[in-house]
């Protein structure tokens, strides 16, 4: 079954490498560069799984995380929260605001996979 | 009592926290787009080439940050001693714009200058001040508009040299000119980062600085950098 992601991060070539990534699992992809759109897209096209950063321009990702937990329509959506900011607190705040989980940059592509197969089953 | 304070560290914890950041992008990017080809040996040849250059273009921009972190801690230390001489701003004005247009290629935008006819002589560490100017016209470069881009260099004389180097972008966000200064502060317009290292603009003020002038961004319609340099007495007058 054909599942749609959406994948949020102010890099492009981040976007680029996450979007080859999950193509080839055969899910529907989606791409946001802001927290705005992001949320935006969440509205529109209640996508299964979202790939967030965490400091994006626009709403940053904990906030677009609050904002989805706050809005009973999409308040189910998966969300896996990619960052650089890797101290404790920070994976706190990530899960405090929702987060399903919480990914620290540079991550591996297996791994990643790997949290993105659990999340979705 | 102040030298020490005139060479504090270029950045603190708070800035080493955001260098580890902006290490992390580019290192993910390789990290996860070279895994992803061992890992799909059948990935078509134009898709691969696409990624080799993304890798590439990371591994540059990394080799960037290092430069550029080198550049800021020498800064902040005293083995920057500044090789002063004789600049005359104009000609630097001029070499600087010829240098910077190749950065506008592909856009239809271009570098006016508005300079006085006669030489303003200033002293100075010509490479390093062509540094600053070349780091601002390539801010500026990557901000104006595709069509009808501007940049105007102007440099007007009296007690001081005051250079400005304004465009016809987005312009800086609103009460938000002081932190363009502040290391790693990639700010754009609507919260957007600019590509960049995030280190050009604090380098930029530091070298200014070290001239005994100094380097604000103004207020104004796009963004405008005002370089204020002192220029010395003229010969006869001491």
């Amino acid at each position: 079954m054909t599942l749609t992601v959406l994948i949020a991060d102010d890099e492009p070539n981040i976007l680029v490498s996450l979007e080859f990534m999950l193509r080839r699992e055969g899910h529907r992809i989606l791409t946001a560069h802001d927290g705005t759109e992001a949320l935006d897209l969440i509205r529109r096209e209640r996508p299964a799984l979202v790939l967030m950063d965490a400091t994006m321009p626009g709403l940053t990702g904990f906030e677009v995380c609050e904002a989805v937990r706050a809005d009973p329509s999409i308040a189910g959506t998966r969300i896996l929260m990619l960052s650089a900011k890797a101290r404790p607190t920070d994976i706190a705040r990530g899960l405090g605001a929702g987060a399903d989980a919480y990914v620290t940059k540079p991550f591996s592509a297996a791994e990643l996979l790997e949290r993105v197969r659990g999340l979705l089953t | 009592m102040t030298g020490g304070a005139d060479r504090a560290p270029l950045w603190q914890e708070e800035a080493v926290a955001a260098l580890v950041h902006e290490l992390r992008t580019p290192v993910t990017t390789i990290r996860a787009l070279s895994e992803m080809m061992l890992d799909a040996p059948d990935m078509d040849g134009s898709e691969r080439q696409g990624f080799l250059s993304i890798i590439a273009a990371e591994s540059q921009r990394l080799g960037r940050l290092v430069d550029e972190v080198m550049d800021a801690a020498r800064l902040g230390s005293d083995e920057a001693e500044l090789q002063l001489g004789p600049v005359d701003l104009g000609g630097l004005l001029r070499e600087a714009a010829r240098l910077a247009a190749p950065l506008l290629a592909g856009k239809d935008a271009r570098i006016a200058l508005e300079l006085p006819a006669g030489p303003v002589a200033v002293r100075g560490d010509c490479d390093r001040l062509l540094q600053v100017l070349l780091n601002l016209l390539s801010n500026a470069a990557k901000m104006v508009p595709g069509q009808g881009g501007r940049i105007t260099v102007s440099l007007e004389t009296g007690s001081e040299a005051v250079i400005r180097i304004r465009d016809n972008g987005p312009g800086i966000p609103p009460g938000q000119h002081e932190a363009v200064f502040q290391p790693f502060r990639r700010l754009g317009p609507q919260g957007t980062r600019p590509p960049g290292t995030g280190l050009g603009l604090p380098i930029s003020r530091r070298i200014v600085e070290g001239h005994g002038g100094t380097l604000v961004a103004e207020p104004a319609e796009g963004a405008c950098f005002v370089i204020r340099l002192p220029v010395p007495p003229t010969e006869g007058s001491a």
